[in-house]
């Protein structure tokens, strides 16, 4: 005998009232037979599993364990006696539907600012009728099936009635948990909370991958690549084979992170900084004296795309040609996702064509970079084969251009909505290095990185099965009051802060030096030569979601200095 | 302070993956090696290092580096 008190349905079938004859109908009211039929079908419910409601919880949690954490709210005994209260009152014509619509209605209303969603009333229906189908063994029967479900969207209906009419005399949020939906792109922070707070581990939407979002869980599954693998399905970028390093894990991964790390050092890559600066410099000079600019594209596309050419050793000319194949994959655009994966593939085609032609000129005459480096260098104690070649080549690609570019643009975004944070740059540029990580910490572009599981696992208390493809929501990490004191503050000179913004563990951006480098070196330079800036009159900034890039960001300048 | 009070600072090479933290805000205290990966300059600090040591492990994403006071 456990020491919680269990909620029983016998009880509350045994209060239901026997139909008045001539008693008026009411809306969603059934016939009495069909009344009958569903009052002895619930006597039988009531004797055969008297924890039905139980049951009925475990069966939704097990399907959807996302609810879970969403029902928390409430003791599970509340909750049971309401769903019994809810069964008994479904087949009760006037007293049972009374109490109905002012409770489901109301429930409807707490729904909304609980944030249950259309498709959970589904979920909550099916797995009362597929506990009851269960129960009833062979008593259950098509009629009975049929009435059920009638009953069940009769009530859904008058929940969400509740929702609606809630809904329309609030102003509030409407409490979104999509992290993936653009229109939270500009501002994510406050949804990353509700997910935190009410979906920890869990889908926030109808198909959507179950989401990690507080900063422990998600930092230890960046830390456990045995379990959170990185290894993903061939062709969803549309790469033929693994992307090196990102989809391998160790122990073959770290062969190529020994080669590749250091190529990447902070060491290396100060080496670069005033080439870097250089082109910082020129492509500030043909916008400083405009007035304003559309800052994506006159720079924070083309920056970090002419830094990647320069250190792999392409030709600049082929600037165009090589944002062209990023967006192929990155943004393919398409009617559909088949028509998307059909783009990506194709352009898939063409990146490895592209370098594919490159490396065999590079392989007849050698040169002083990073493609004829791969050419000769040995991992592993082994030359690297054409195809290992590639696919870093493919993985650069999509990992070098875009990234830096959203971070970019996020933060001079962030920075043009707050002077006092862009005066305290321009008067102590030494501040700019602690600045980008905070700014890292608070926009985290890269929303959240993928893994799958190699093993049932339970991870902030839900437990998921092997194969299951997790988000590791990154920027909610980020933000975890739980991490981070005063995490809504933006603070220059934070400390400490262990942000997750180039993520962690083994597979941690390869590319992290290199991009704070350029985002240094970025901002020391607009800040020099644009003091002041500002989101252009008039003008709204526009952000794509999961990776949030700033796709159009107008600005006004005040005065600039040549 | 006394030499036997000396902290002590311990940094977990296996944990490192060369987020580059520690060199970057306590580069009297830490090197890079070729990897990029944080290596110990000093294990014992003297009382000036001791602030930078402190940034460096309370900012390791990793939580590889531990202070400790020397027996």
């Amino acid at each position: 005998m456990g020491l919680v008190a269990r909620v029983v349905l016998a009880p509350r079938v045994a209060r239901l009232a026997a139909p008045r004859a001539g008693a008026p109908p009411t809306r969603g009211s059934i016939d009495v037979e069909d009344r009958e039929v569903l009052a002895e079908h619930l006597h039988l419910i009531g004797e055969r599993e008297p924890h039905i409601a139980e049951r009925v919880y475990e069966r939704l949690f097990q399907g959807h364990p996302q609810l879970r954490e969403l029902f928390g709210a409430h003791a599970a005994v509340v909750q049971q006696d309401m769903l019994n209260e809810t069964l008994v009152g479904a087949v009760d014509t006037l007293e049972g539907m009374a109490w109905l619509e002012s409770n489901l209605q109301l429930h409807g209303a707490m729904h909304v600012e609980f944030e249950v969603d259309d498709e959970m009333y589904g979920w909550w229906t099916e797995a009362i009728l597929e506990v009851l189908a269960e129960v009833s063994g062979a008593d259950w029967s098509p009629l009975l099936a049929r009435l059920w479900r009638e009953r069940m969207d009769h009530l859904c209906s008058l929940m969400r009635e509740g929702a609606r009419q809630a809904g329309a005399t609030s102003d509030a949020d409407p409490g979104s948990l999509d992290i993936f939906d653009p229109a939270v792109a500009p501002h994510p922070q406050p949804v990353f909370r509700r997910l935190r707070e009410r979906c920890p581990v869990g889908a926030p939407g109808p198909g959507q991958p179950v989401c990690v979002s507080r900063y422990e869980d998600v930092v230890f599954a960046l830390r456990h690549p045995e379990i959170f693998s990185a290894v993903m399905p061939v062709g969803l970028v549309g790469n033929k084979r693994p992307l090196i390093p990102l989809h391998v894990d160790p122990p073959e991964q770290t062969k190529y992170r020994k080669f590749l790390d250091p190529l990447f050092s902070k060491k290396r890559v100060l080496l670069m900084e005033k080439s870097v600066r250089e082109i910082a410099s020129e492509l500030i000079d043909a916008f400083a004296l405009d007035g304003g600019c559309e800052f994506n594209s006159a720079f924070a596309i083309p920056y970090p795309s002419t830094v990647f050419l320069r250190l792999m050793g392409l030709p600049e000319d082929d600037l165009e040609y090589f944002l062209g194949l990023k967006d192929g994959i990155i943004r393919p655009g398409g009617a559909d996702p088949a028509e998307a994966a059909a783009i990506r593939e194709e352009t898939g085609g063409k990146i490895y064509a592209y370098f594919e032609g490159f490396l065999d000129e590079l392989e007849e005459s050698p040169r002083d970079d990073l493609l004829s480096l791969f050419l000769s260098a040995e991992v592993g104690g082994e030359r690297m084969s054409r195809e290992e070649i590639l696919d870093i080549c493919f993985l650069f690609l999509l990992g070098g251009l875009d990234t830096v570019t959203s971070t970019l643009g996020c933060m001079v975004s962030y920075l043009a909505q707050h002077p006092d944070r862009r005066q305290m740059l321009v008067d102590e540029p030494s501040l700019i290095s602690s600045a980008v990580e905070e700014m890292l910490r608070w926009e985290t572009p890269v929303v959240q990185v993928m893994r799958t599981l190699t093993q049932d696992t339970r991870i902030g208390g839900v437990e998921l099965k092997k194969g299951t493809p997790v988000a590791l929501v990154l920027g909610s990490a980020d933000t975890d009051e739980a991490q981070f004191a005063d995490a809504d503050e933006v603070d220059f000179e934070r400390t400490p802060n262990k942000h997750l913004a180039f993520g962690g563990g083994p597979h941690r951006c390869l590319g992290s030096h290199l991009a704070r480098m350029e985002l240094r070196v970025a901002l020391e330079e607009l800040h020099r030569r644009v003091p002041e800036y500002a989101i252009e009159k008039g003008e709204t900034p526009v952000y794509s979601a999961a990776i949030r890039e700033v796709t159009y960001l107008p600005l006004e300048f005040g005065e600039a200095r040549i | 302070m006394p030499e036997g009070k000396r902290l002590r600072v311990e940094h977990d090479a296996d944990a490192c993956v060369g987020h580059g933290r520690c060199y970057e805000l306590a580069p009297a205290v830490f090197d890079e090696d070729d990897c990029g990966h944080g290596v110990l300059k000093t294990a014992s600090l003297a009382a000036e290092l001791e602030g930078q040591a402190r940034l460096a492990a309370e900012n390791c994403p990793e939580d590889a580096i531990t202070l400790r006071s020397d027996a």
